[in-house]
């Protein structure tokens, strides 16, 4: 399939006796925001190194870019990463660093000056751009390391825990900066342990435990939302019988500690998701309950909880 | 070997020399080096204003100048050298020159194995070697290393040479400045070339390991236990049949210790033989090191 960005095939990967990767398949779509989605020690992170080509897998194979295995001198410029925990050297300046590792991606010395600067600006570090990296802070060596990934235009841009460490205003101007890279129809692909981060802005997500994917696609079909609706209720009568009346050929249940019915449909042409949540509202609305809120599908959060 | 190839490799040795110049890392090794020539230097003059001193008492009111014409020094270095010929040239040479030449071929691999170790294993340790390798390849990256650390060990030997140029100068008055100078023009490639093998050595521990720490044990203990070996392998009771010599000898010769006396004399078979060993060896020192890096997780 010549569409996937990249593409793990049972990759496998020990270190001493843990097994990070344990026969890792997934495939990730060109143009996609991939989220990879996994509690601590699930191998997002050897996954993230083995397609950068820092580590050898112990079997299996990668394909990026249509390459076999990572090679710089055939990917250079083409892949841009951040690397999880990876220091940069604390004497040099941020606009050093950016311009040595722009020259490297092949740019000439004014190119990588301008990419430089425009990416110190875009993760909010112009005014940083002559400081040592050892006078900045956390977040800004966050937001330093992620810049270094968007220099260029990477068709490939791999964000190890891109948030990590940053605060709510550094969070959601980095979300604004990857929606504009998802705009340009470039590849993304992030971890985080934010699954409310990642729910917001990846189309397509995998769930990784134990160093193999035990769910990936869309993120609408992963999270149910073309064939799950749950509509919460205020306080007062809860007449979930009269839904089931409404909708006799789907399933619905109660949750009563949450006050939430869920129901599970069939999509069909003529019958998504808003048609159910119509002739679900009316059957309770008419008989007196009262609706506090109304979402498609399960949250990422509920369905990695259910998964893992 | 491609343009790209070519321009990575030079872009990754200015780096390198960048920021050996930002974390004062070149700064420590000037001064070092610095220090260790002045104090050279300083510690030749006054022996041999000793014992210009101790000459003159004994022969009251005779001068005896330890210079290049001197009988004293003649005979001093006649009895070291035994070859002729060579006695001749280190004669011919002013003797600041001579003990310049000998100070740091002897010494300075010391100080390139303690300093250059940890040149790639600490950005292993810290991952910053990640940055560059998704942008270049293992091989560029390391040989960019390498030179960038030749290039600032030229600049540490011209700084000895330097110290050790200035404090003759100013404690033997200015005597035979020219001769010293291109003495030392001339001893100075050949300081690089016999330190070449230990910055190989040094790459390699650096290449091997994954902390600066144990790249510099490896380093400075792999080289006490190559020296070892090096001096073993001139005693003749362990030579016992023509294998054991030649295994010996093979043993010697893969140590970058005991290639300094062809150095000294650049002159007939060998000074070219030890020239090309020193950077074969460098070759083989490299080679093996990035043979272990190309494989390795970093």
């Amino acid at each position: 399939m010549p569409d996937a960005a990249l593409r793990f095939t049972d990759v496998r990967k020990r270190f001493g006796k843990t097994e990070a990767l344990a026969g890792l398949t997934l495939e990730i779509p060109r143009g996609s925001f991939f989220g990879l989605i996994g509690p601590n020690g699930a191998g997002k992170t050897t996954a993230f190194s083995i397609a950068c080509g820092f580590l050898k897998p112990d079997a299996g194979g990668i394909e990026i870019l249509g390459e076999p295995g990572f090679d710089p001198a055939r990917l250079k410029g083409r892949v841009g990463a951040s690397p999880q925990d990876a220091a940069l050297g604390r004497e040099t300046r941020c606009l050093e660093h950016l311009v040595y590792f722009a020259r490297l991606q092949g740019m000439t010395a004014a190119e990588a000056r301008r990419q430089a600067e425009r990416v110190l600006a875009e993760v909010g570090l112009s005014d940083r751009a002559a400081s040592r990296v050892k006078a900045l802070s956390h977040g800004m060596l966050r937001r330093l390391a992620v810049g270094q990934a968007l220099l260029g235009t990477p068709e490939l841009v791999l964000l190890d825990e891109p948030t990590s460490g940053l605060d709510p205003r550094n969070v959601h101007e980095l979300r604004e900066l990857l929606r504009g890279i998802r705009a340009e129809g470039r590849t993304v692909v992030v971890s985080s342990h934010n699954l409310h981060e990642l729910e917001m802005l990846c189309d397509h997500v995998a769930f990784l435990s134990r160093g193999v994917s035990i769910a990936a696609g869309p993120t609408e079909t992963l999270t149910g939302k073309g064939e799950e609706v749950e509509i919460a209720l205020g306080q007062g009568p809860a007449p979930v019988e009269s839904v089931r009346r409404a909708l006799p050929e789907d399933q619905v249940a109660w949750d009563e500690a949450r006050r939430v019915v869920r129901i599970s449909f069939t999509p069909l042409p003529g019958r998504q998701a808003e048609e159910v949540i119509g002739a679900a509202a009316r059957a309770l609305l008419d008989a007196g309950a009262r609706i506090a809120g109304v979402r498609r599908g399960r949250t990422l959060e509920q369905k990695f909880l259910e998964m893992t | 070997m491609t343009p790209s190839f070519l321009r990575d490799t030079t872009l990754v040795a200015r780096f390198e020399i960048a920021e050996a110049v930002r974390s004062k890392l070149l700064l420590v090794m000037l001064l070092l080096f610095l220090g260790a020539g002045s104090l050279g230097a300083w510690g030749f003059t006054k022996a041999v204003q000793r014992i210009e001193q101790e000459a003159s008492s004994v022969v009251p009111g005779v001068s005896v100048k330890i210079d290049r014409s001197s009988p004293l020094y003649r005979n001093l270095i006649q009895r070291f050298v035994h070859d002729p010929a060579k006695a001749e040239y280190f004669l011919s040479l002013p003797p600041i020159v001579f003990f310049y030449a000998w100070a740091s071929l002897g010494f300075m691999p010391w100080l390139v194995l303690f300093l250059s170790a940890e040149t790639i294993a600490s950005e292993v340790s810290s991952r910053g070697i990640r940055y560059s390798l998704l942008r270049t390849g293992r091989l560029p990256y390391a040989l960019g290393k390498m030179a960038g650390q030749a290039v600032i060990l030229a600049g540490a030997a011209a700084a000895a040479a330097l110290a050790y140029y200035a404090v003759s100068w100013k404690l033997l008055g200015g005597v035979e400045a020219g001769g010293i100078a291109r003495g030392m023009l001339c001893y100075w490639p050949l300081i690089l070339l016999h330190n070449l093998p230990f910055l190989a050595w040094a790459l390699f521990a650096s290449m091997a390991t994954a902390s600066a720490n144990l790249s510099r044990i490896l380093s400075l203990g792999g080289a006490v236990v190559l020296a070892i070996l090096s001096a073993l392998s001139g005693w003749s009771f362990l030579q016992r049949g023509p294998v054991s010599a030649g295994l010996w000898k093979l043993a010697s010769f893969l140590t970058p210790f005991g290639h300094a006396g062809g150095l000294e004399y650049p002159r007939g078979t060998p000074f070219w033989t030890d020239a090309a060993t020193c950077l074969g060896l460098s070759l083989l020192y490299f080679g093996a090191g990035y043979a272990l890096l190309r494989r390795r997780d970093v």
